[in-house]
């Protein structure tokens, strides 16, 4: 892709180097994300006593959530946009309008959990609750931990500026950010929308 | 000023599309529009196509060392989709 940037903010060895093995995690990540999905979809059905995924999902409420998670998406891109063209004010701004909107992601998500677990579908109650919590319980806890990371880096940004060692560290974080997004994209498909087909 | 404004349109219109592309999916399923075994493969279709977007719009898979990148990514998802067709086979 052709930016605008001057792309010396990532020209040293280290930073490239840092950013190909953070592709290296995501490889690694995409198979325990295979795992969780391999395992949700071979438990699907058994559901014991508790309520299967078309009585269980609210749609509307999952659709909240991933119209949020996607701009999150969206502010993230733009804040490294303003990374690259060194405007500090900007990417701040936007980081922690991502770091935000992941906050109300997770809310909802406890939210959700919250109400399931009221109406008798915890974790033990059925393979399939077990396998559901398991995927999106680890999903959750990626997009805290992103939100954690993007914060204390925003603490490094606002005392040290845009330079060569904080661009390629939030270039990084954005990376870990949108991969989340792809993530729950296909939880959004395979568990909430073809749970309910 | 021309080129900024050309990349912010690009960030703005992929983001734009995947809301599109969601909430097609979501009326999709909410109104059982299509029957079942090809509303699974149009909404699989859907979500590929947003990952797509996101891995070229968003996080420059085709950058400098892109068939690294790919290597990777390609390498993680063919482990994973193993692992998907062993569990449900089991």
């Amino acid at each position: 892709m052709e930016t605008t940037d001057p792309k010396h903010l990532y020209d040293t060895q280290q930073a490239q180097m840092n950013i190909l093995a953070f592709w290296f995690l995501i490889g690694a990540e995409v198979v325990v994300f295979g795992c969780l999905f391999g395992i949700y979809l071979a438990v699907k059905s058994f559901t014991g006593d508790g309520p299967g995924p078309e009585e269980l999902f609210k749609l509307n409420e999952i659709m909240v959530s991933t119209v949020i998670l996607l701009s999150s998406s969206f502010t993230c891109a733009l804040a490294i946009y303003f990374l690259n063209l060194t405007k500090k004010a900007w990417t701040l701004l936007f980081f922690l309008i991502t770091i935000v909107l992941g906050l109300g992601f997770i809310g909802l998500e406890i939210r959700e959990f919250t109400l399931y677990v009221g109406e008798g579908a915890s974790i033990s109650t059925s393979a399939f609750l077990g396998a559901f919590y398991m995927l999106l319980g680890t999903h959750g806890v990626h997009v805290l931990f992103g939100v954690t990371w993007i914060a204390l880096l925003l603490v490094q940004l606002w005392l040290r500026g845009i330079n060569q060692e904080t661009a390629p560290k939030l270039f990084i974080a954005s990376l870990y950010w949108h991969f989340i997004d792809v993530v729950w994209v296909m939880i959004f498909t395979v568990v909430y929308l073809i749970g309910k087909v | 000023m021309n080129k900024q404004k050309k990349e912010i349109r690009k960030l703005s219109l992929s983001f734009i599309f995947m809301i599109l592309l969601t909430a097609v999916a979501f009326i999709l399923v909410l109104y059982h529009l299509i029957s079942p075994p090809y509303l699974i493969i149009l909404l699989i279709f859907f979500a590929l196509i947003q990952i797509f977007i996101q891995l070229d719009r968003f996080m420059d898979i085709r950058e400098k060392e892109g068939t690294y990148r790919f290597t990777s990514l390609i390498g993680g998802s063919f482990v994973a989709l193993l692992a998907i067709i062993l569990l449900i086979l089991l």
